[in-house]
């Protein structure tokens, strides 16, 4: 079985949108801190 | 009254939530699940439930868990009596700490054998086994299901078991901050590092055995990722992808309003909730999706890897994997690594099955943390003892099917009807969004009250119907054999006895706080 053009697609697509997602709240989470 | 405990750093809640949420599951099941459902097509009813259940019931549950912290409520008794007036209320809510109390019975012992395996991968107690029946003859006699020469009886098993609850009780009697939040800060990294290393080993692999060119890491990608349209209209996926979700978030267990309850009046749910989605979904889609249905393939083949894949999560993760850590050079590092990591995963999640409870037992009846966490912990082992003698009987199972798969929609379904509709649309929007660090879209109020609610009603259903049109239906007893019958109507009969006690508590509860409140 070899990868598909529809395979890299959704590889490449949920990989890319899940890590970008989670770099952001991250970040974001940490230089935030509790507000009181 | 003395002040609750909070939550000391707003990356160690993160960590703690993530940590509830990545369980064995997202290494063993999600894989499993989009290999045997359409591969890459899977990801889109899995991404649309996710929009439509995941992430509305998460910010749901994290709202009304920070909404009750204000009262001091840190389990949904308080929280269901605040929002619903009504003398059933409370009695309902003990439903969110005695299914993650009914989970984490249970779920321990599954943990254990992690720890059980990564002690076994160190010191090479399986090595030599190269076929898939021993391998398998190996995990059913450590299990004591079936006689083996390396084990006697169960007794290793209920070792394994009794630290795995030791150490459980260990880190819940340091409280939320000192323990939960601390151990958050130590599993969490190492998962995401042990995981990291072992993807990096398994895409080095490439074709293991030149002589078998479509045995190959490659292939084993394509085996999930490549999609199958024609699946798409099949109504499975999308019952599969929807329940992937919903268990993959550790949603309807109770766990995260009792996290969220030690959060502040103003604190950020929405941002938070969703930082703690994207934590678990790159540790499930990323990490989870890249090892072990890709490392199958390679050394095992397409065939095999789909027959493993076909007979469960636990056969593809203890069975599979061990034989095939065997073949690769310092296997015995990345084997101990492998069940590390769902060790991490299994406690950083059965010590938030265990919070509601304890912070149950130490609201209402004033308990001290560290005799809360030993009353726990007898209870563990009490109520634990079963599942590891009555395992071949299906004992183990009837409590997943219950408690794990119907209770946990149920009460997720009781959840988003209390919030989003008995405490009302105006209220749950305003609750969600203040002091939010992000902009929640609007269109997410009309998904909270109608959509998700009905997809609950949908999945429930669906669940109930798949269960009871198939061979072995676990409701009508059907694939039961004779013998097994009387350890099954105990199984039913325990997980209504410890609801049946969780409400008679709540009662006790309630006539201690109105005698205090008459003293007073």
């Amino acid at each position: 079985m070899t990868m598909t053009t529809g395979g890299y697609v959704f590889l490449i697509v949920c990989w890319t949108v899940i890590t970008i997602a989670f770099a952001y709240c991250t970040v974001r989470t940490i230089r935030g801190g509790f507000k009181e | 009254m003395t002040e609750r405990e909070r939550w000391a750093t707003r990356i160690g809640l993160v960590l703690a939530m993530a940590g509830n949420a990545v369980g064995l599951g997202n290494f063993l099941r999600f894989p499993r699940q989009a290999a045997l459902n359409g591969g890459g097509t899977f990801m889109i009813p899995y991404i649309i439930s996710l929009v439509l259940l995941g992430l509305p019931l998460i910010w749901i549950e994290w709202s009304m868990g920070r909404y009750g912290g204000q009262f001091g409520a840190s389990t949904t008794v308080g929280m269901f009596e605040k929002i619903w007036k009504h003398r059933f209320a409370k009695y309902l809510g003990s439903l969110g700490f005695t299914i993650p109390l009914l989970i984490v019975i249970f779920y321990t012992y599954v943990e254990s054998w992690t720890l059980a395996y990564a002690f076994f991968s160190l010191t090479k107690w399986y090595f030599g086994i190269s076929d898939m029946a021993q391998m398998n003859a190996f995990l059913r006699g450590f299990q004591g299901i079936v006689g083996h020469g390396l084990f006697s009886g169960v007794m290793i098993s209920v070792i394994f078991w009794i630290i795995t609850v030791c150490l459980n009780v260990f880190v819940i009697s340091g409280g939320i901050a000192r323990g939960i939040e601390r151990l958050a800060k130590i599993a969490m990294p190492l998962l995401f590092v042990f995981a990291g290393i072992l993807i990096v080993r398994v895409f080095f692999l490439g074709t293991p055995d030149p002589a078998l060119p479509e045995n190959s890491v490659a292939a084993g990608m394509a085996f999930i990722w490549n999609p199958d349209f024609s699946r798409l209209g099949d109504m499975t996926i999308w019952i599969a992808a929807a329940g992937q979700i919903f268990f993959t978030l550790s949603i309807g267990q109770g766990t995260i309003p009792c996290y969220a309850s030690y959060l502040r009046k103003n604190d950020d749910t929405a941002l938070t909730g969703l930082s703690t989605v994207s934590a678990n979904e790159f540790a499930e889609v990323i990490l989870g999706g890249s090892i072990a249905i890709p490392i199958s393939v390679a050394f095992l083949g397409i065939a095999a890897t789909q027959q493993i894949a076909a007979q469960g999560s636990f056969d593809l993760g203890f069975v599979a994997m061990p034989m095939i850590f065997q073949k690769l050079p310092m296997g015995f590092i990345f084997a101990t690594m492998w069940f590390l990591l769902l060790f991490f995963a299994g406690v950083t999640s059965s010590v938030a099955l265990t919070q509601p409870l304890m912070a149950f037992l130490q609201d209402s009846f004033g308990v001290a943390r560290r005799h809360a966490a030993l009353v726990l912990g007898a209870i563990l082992i009490l109520f634990g003892l079963p599942n590891v003698y009555f395992l071949k009987y299906g004992y183990l199972d009837q409590c997943d099917f219950w408690i794990g798969t119907i209770g946990l929609a149920a009460f997720a379904f009781v959840e988003s009807v209390m919030f989003a509709w008995i405490f009302g649309g105006k209220n749950m929007w305003e609750e969600l969004t203040r002091g939010a660090d992000i902009r929640i879209p609007r269109i997410f109020y009309y998904v909270m009250r109608y959509v998700t609610p009905l997809c609950l009603g949908v999945l429930l259903v669906a669940w109930v119907w798949q269960d009871i049109t198939s061979e072995s239906s676990i409701i009508l007893l059907s694939g039961a054999g004779e013998e097994s019958r009387p350890f099954l109507w105990f199984s039913r009969a325990s997980i209504a006895g410890i609801i049946a006690a969780g409400m008679a508590l709540v009662y006790l509860a309630s006539k201690r706080r109105k005698r205090k409140e008459a003293v007073r």
